[in-house]
């Protein structure tokens, strides 16, 4: 494998080889394949809906950083690059998160930390369980 | 106008030459006459409509005109002439403050202006075939689904709204990328002008806003071109999603036609006060927090939807913190005058103006952020006034004084200030009595956007005197025009520096060459051009003379007519939405024709050479 | 390759070749039209960021018609996310070889990446076809397909672009040879592919994963 200093004509340091890459691509694999698992097991294993909720966000935040960090070369390269990146990413899931708050005003509590709310948690065959649709709420409370 | 020194084998005047030019300078000037133009149809959507309620029961127009004038009015002001007319001042001066040769981006600059030019025609185009959309300048959900308007109506707004979105996304990842990327050597980000400040704040706004009512405005026309129900209750839509779209996109949009007003006036005060900038750091701080906070706040927009007393709370909240930055910078500006050898010249009557008439309205914008105060002014003419005094009184104002002020840079005349000041207290005066009044109708109860009303019901007398201000407007909209062409023809010659300016496009000849710069300075101080012609003592330095340049080191962009070409492809993308009536063959070959002119004018502008 | 940086000429010409070893320094150090592709990145955050808040929002609000857990297909969905990040891998690596001045490699992996993202609409073609043809789910037979069709579809659209971007830079090696290592402009192209990639990362968890949340 040629592992020579890919950083030629930039003013950049030299970052990444191939040997790294592939590890790196591995590495996504197995946590596409990991995820894809736990969903698969997620009644046999006994996962609760909250856990599994944060497990895979987590483990695609994970791979999210790898890509953005080492593939995008985000690491490094100037910092304000990485500022606009987290910068439009923050502000918008705030803003989502509020948003999502503002219109589930039932289903979600956001000060006792319930705005995931799980449906489904019982160990039963994947289209036994229906997802109801909430026509209610439809109609939002006028003043 | 312009006395260019290199030729690039291409012509310099005539209408080829607008057409296919990538110079900052010329595009600038497009936006500025486009904006203005469009101006002029939106005032007259205002006349009509202030005709309209002169009188109680009055007929002149139908409700249905009406509501078309109110939307058309609301929408052109904001997209088709507060907001291009910014984009004049950033396209023209940016690079011209902070020392750079153009753009990042000279033929994407093109592209965002002939986009706005299309999307502004598609938008005003309505009026041709009779089918102006007539769902206010916000097109509430469910009033522009199909069922409630057949005709093509909203499809103009959707589409014209979509088109001009993309133009000023483009334009601002290029402002943005220019002055984060482009600045002159030593031009810290601390020693920027604070007009570059602002202008860098709205592009970040732009950015971040502009991708949210794209997609809403997708939501909405796939709603009516393909029957979803995005906003069809009935169909376990949301209604309520189409205002908090827009209004997350909405409120930033606010700051978006603020923020360059407000650099504008900050630069006319400390030039014609003769003093620094009160406060730069700070003004530069509180520009940044409102434009973060502009994300917090949209839900105050909305505070009668029954949010519940949390959003409620927490909105009301954020906005009320942003009256923090914006009092601060009333502040500075007043310190900025504050034992100053102040000039007042037509541009300073128009910043001045500005501050008072913003705190005006900011003053009545803080009483809407209480959610029971703002239940019981919400739809009424309170309102009205309140939003005019921040976009009329402020920004409107304030670009008014900087084309006063800027005029001489880029036109090499003076305006006429004798017709100026007139013009300005018509401006004043009048804008006083159209909006004031309101303040009145609205706590009498007065609704908005209704198109007449009983007799007995106590407004006439304020109506009528609102009409009488609006054509006062008018008169001094028509002076201006008067004082702009006698200036261009007849102008006293202005000189390189008439305002004894603190920031660099002084440095330069009226009007500024093709290339600007011969050599592009280096930066040592914030206000850098009044550094290198005064001492610290205010004593009159003799300036260093010019260093040496080589014309033929100078790299010209060459002329593109490949941005309008794509422009046109886009403008034909949104059309094809149109044209369901005439047949589903037609409507789909439009739209794909178009896609097709994007692509092959994509790659052909690729492989153009710069 | 609609960016052109007045100082580092546009892609595709030998003039941009010219210019990109001795371009104009910028203040931060950056290249303009990196720069401008990463502010691009910023926006389509925020572009997603709505698409997928307003799925979240709608996706258990269908009246009628199927749910998403009748319809999802998650093994395939992972086999198609697993498609897209390899051509993610390909692209880094392209881009590796493109810096390394070997031509036929990064024209290899560069032709990967296009396959790559051609397999992953593939994917996605099959996928659409299934839901409308096999479970009679149509753009407009409820919200939650509105929303699906509306987020999936916006990114499918943005992986036809990365593709008719990938073809541009593979035909144009192609026909330019070894005059033509323009490394930003493949470093620009890659950057729009790692992030239509991660923001698949974020669909293929947010959509489909939490089918049952």
């Amino acid at each position: 494998m040629n592992t020579q200093d890919a950083a030629h004509g930039h003013g950049e340091k030299a970052h990444g080889s191939v040997t790294l890459y592939m590890v790196f691509a591995f590495v996504l694999c197995a946590i596409t394949f990991l995820e894809w698992w736990i969903f698969k097991h997620r009644n046999s294993i006994g996962i609760t809906n909250h856990t599994m909720v944060f497990t895979l966000l987590s483990l695609s935040l994970v791979k999210f950083a790898m890509v953005c960090g080492w593939y995008m070369h985000l690491r490094y390269d100037h910092k304000s690059l990485m500022k606009l990146l987290f910068g439009g990413m923050l502000l918008a899931s705030g803003t989502f998160l509020a948003l999502g708050i503002i219109v589930h005003p039932k289903e979600c509590d956001a000060l006792k930390g319930e705005c995931f709310k799980i449906r489904d948690p019982a160990p039963a065959a994947d289209t036994t369980v229906p997802a109801e649709a909430k026509p209610g709420e439809a109609a939002p409370t006028a003043p | 106008m312009s006395a260019s020194t290199h030729s690039a084998g291409y012509s310099k005047t005539g209408i080829w030459s607008w057409i296919t030019t990538v110079d900052h300078k010329r595009i600038g000037i497009l936006y500025a006459i486009s904006a203005l133009l469009f101006m002029v149809i939106a005032g007259i959507d205002a006349l009509l409509m202030r005709t309209q309620l002169a009188m109680p029961n009055n007929d002149i127009i139908s409700a249905e005109t009406y509501n078309g004038l109110v939307t058309m009015h609301g929408t052109s002001m904001i997209f088709l002439f507060i907001m291009p007319l910014s984009a004049a001042f950033f396209n023209y001066f940016t690079p011209l403050l902070i020392g750079a040769p153009d753009v990042a981006f000279p033929r994407l600059n093109a592209l965002s202006f002939w986009i706005f030019l299309f999307g502004g025609l598609l938008l005003n185009s309505s009026y041709l075939i009779g089918q102006v959309p007539a769902v206010g300048w916000f097109a509430y959900a469910n009033l522009t689904l199909k069922q409630y308007n057949p005709t093509h109506s909203v499809d103009f707004w959707v589409w014209g709204i979509q088109i001009l979105g993309l133009a000023s996304l483009i334009a601002a990842i290029n402002f943005f990328t220019t002055i984060l990327n482009m600045r002159a050597p030593g031009m810290t980000l601390l020693k920027m002008p604070i007009f570059v400040w602002t202008t860098l704040v709205t592009q970040v706004l732009l950015i971040l806003a502009l991708p949210v009512i794209t997609v809403a405005c997708v939501m909405l026309s796939f709603d009516r071109a393909f029957g979803t129900g995005f906003f069809d209750p009935g169909a376990g839509g949301y209604v309520l999603m189409w205002e908090h779209l827009f209004w997350v996109f909405g409120h930033p949009e606010v700051y978006i036609l603020i923020l360059p007003a407000m650099g504008i006036v900050s630069e006319i005060l400390a030039t014609m006060s003769r003093k620094p900038l009160f406060g730069y750091t700070v003004m530069v701080y509180s520009s940044c927090a409102i434009g973060f906070l502009g994300f917090a706040v949209w839900a105050h927009h909305m505070f009668t939807v029954g949010m519940g007393p949390w959003a409620n709370a927490l909105f009301s909240a954020a906005t009320m913190l942003i009256a923090v930055p914006t009092g601060v910078k009333i502040f500075n500006w007043i310190s900025t005058l504050w034992g100053g050898k102040i000039r007042f010249t037509t541009a300073a009557l128009y910043a001045i103006s500005f501050v008072a008439m913003f705190t005006f309205g900011g003053l009545s914008g803080i009483m809407h952020s209480s959610p029971p105060i703002d239940t019981q002014h919400h739809d009424s003419y309170f309102v009205v006034a309140h939003f005019h005094y921040v976009l009329y009184g402020g920004a409107v104002m304030a670009l008014f004084g900087g084309i006063y002020y800027w005029f001489p840079k880029v036109t090499g005349r003076m305006m006429n200030e004798t017709l100026g000041k007139v013009q300005f207290w018509l401006y004043m005066i009048g804008f006083n009595v159209t909006f004031f009044p309101m303040h009145f109708l609205g706590v009498q109860g007065m609704p908005r956007r209704i198109y007449t009303y009983a007799p007995d019901q106590g407004w006439n007398l304020w109506n009528l005197v609102c009409t009488g201000g609006a054509y006062l407007t008018a008169l001094g909209a028509f002076l201006f025009a008067v004082n702009f062409f006698w200036s261009l023809w007849k102008g006293k010659i202005a000189g390189n520096d008439p305002w004894d300016g603190r920031t660099l496009e002084w440095s330069l000849p009226s009007p500024p060459l093709e290339h600007n710069f011969d050599v592009i300075p280096t930066v040592t101080h914030l206000d850098e051009w009044w550094h290198r012609k005064y001492s610290e003592d205010g004593k009159r330095k003799v300036m260093a003379p010019s260093p040496k340049f080589d014309p033929s080191t100078i790299h010209l962009p060459n002329p593109s007519f490949w941005p309008i070409v794509l422009a046109f492809g886009i403008l034909m993308i949104g059309t094809g939405f149109f044209l369901p009536g005439f047949g589903n063959a037609i409507a789909i070959g439009t739209s794909v024709t178009g896609a097709l002119v994007v692509l092959g004018s994509g790659f052909a502008w690729a492989y153009e050479k710069p | 390759m609609m960016l052109d940086s007045h100082h580092a000429g546009s892609p595709g010409t030998a003039h941009a070749e010219a210019h990109e070893a001795h371009a104009h320094p910028t203040n931060t150090g950056v290249d303009n039209r990196k720069f401008a592709m990463w502010t691009l990145i910023a926006s389509e955050c925020f572009l997603f960021g709505t698409l997928i808040g307003n799925y979240l929002i709608h996706k258990d609000r269908g009246i009628s018609g199927p749910k998403p857990h009748e319809v999802y297909q998650i093994d395939i969905t992972t086999l198609s996310t697993f498609d897209l990040l390899m051509s993610s891998v390909a692209m880094v690596l392209a881009l590796y070889y493109c810096n390394a001045r070997r031509l036929r490699l990064f024209q290899f992996w560069t032709a990967v990446v296009a396959v790559g993202g051609i397999i992953f609409l593939g994917f996605q073609y099959y996928e659409f076809s299934t839901f409308v043809v096999h479970d009679n789910l149509g753009l407009s037979t409820n919200i939650f397909a509105s929303s699906f069709y509306l987020l999936t579809g916006c990114h499918g659209a943005h992986v036809t672009v990365g593709v008719i971007w990938m073809l541009a830079i593979l035909i144009t090696s192609l026909i330019k040879g070894e005059k033509w290592f323009n490394s930003t402009m493949v470093e620009v192209a890659g950057l729009y592919w790692h992030f239509v990639d991660v923001v698949w990362i974020i669909i293929f968890t947010v959509v489909y994963l939490f089918v049952y949340v």
